[in-house]
């Protein structure tokens, strides 16, 4: 059964790679904003998301709180992408609920489609 | 003695990759998004800086950050890096310089793209 991945990113260049990547092996479904994404995500039940953490409005981290206070979505895997990959960073992020994280741009694709990987589960 | 080697202003890399993920298709759709947006945040750092409206700063250099890396601007990445850390951490005396730095780089970026052939009608 193909996996079902929802992509929270504004930036059309990103989703544009993302899908390049991706469509392949996954349905994808773009969300351009948090809101967007948080209803979407609720009715949809996807597999795993892929969140861009500065999203316009509502940033990443907010949207990621709200998906972690719904007990319905328990156990979603959520990815971050990010613009701001430093060291530290990936404690920053995990300390902040998400499962992982892949920097953007996104220089090596194999780094991303591990991440997903690792996340999916059985 | 401590100096940093600036970025290239077009790293081939990027558009190769794309390529090789998605043939000339996929890097001629990359190039057309950066046509049509980049430019598009340029103008809008410009009238961020000089309106002293960092938070649109902020959001504007980041844009273009993800349009100019997908393409391999690094020096444009790079520039539109410090613009935005310096507009987050509200250090307004920096942003005149930084937005100076930023346009060259872009000017530089978009003669490259065009001497690698890359130019869009």
């Amino acid at each position: 059964m193909t996996r079902r991945l929802a992509l929270v990113e504004d930036n059309a260049d990103n989703r544009l790679l993302v899908h390049a990547l991706l469509d392949g092996q996954f349905a994808l479904t773009d969300y351009e904003t948090g809101a967007a994404a948080l209803a979407g995500i609720a009715a949809s039940r996807p597999d795993l998301v892929l969140l861009d953490v500065s999203l316009p409005e509502m940033d990443g981290t907010e949207v990621l709180r709200h998906l972690r206070a719904d007990p319905a979505l328990a156990g979603l895997p959520v990815v971050a992408l990010t613009a701001h990959a430093m060291a530290g960073d990936r404690e920053r992020y995990l300390a902040l609920g998400f499962d992982d994280y892949v920097a953007k741009p996104i220089v090596d694709e194999q780094l991303l489609l591990d991440a997903i990987a690792r996340h999916l589960g059985a | 003695m401590g100096q940093m080697t600036a970025p290239p202003v077009l790293d081939p890399v990027a558009l190769e990759r794309l390529r090789r993920i998605g043939g000339d298709a996929l890097e001629r759709q990359m190039l057309a998004l950066f046509r049509e947006a980049a430019p598009r945040h340029v103008v809008e750092v410009r009238a961020a800086a000089a309106a002293g409206d960092l938070a649109a700063l902020a959001r504007a250099a980041h844009a273009l950050v993800s349009n100019a890396g997908n393409v391999g601007g690094s020096e444009v990445v790079a520039c539109a890096r410090s613009l935005e850390a310096a507009a987050a951490a509200r250090r307004s005396a920096e942003v005149p310089a930084l937005t100076a730095a930023l346009d060259a780089a872009f000017g530089r970026l978009e003669a490259g793209l065009a001497a690698a052939g890359k130019a869009l009608g």
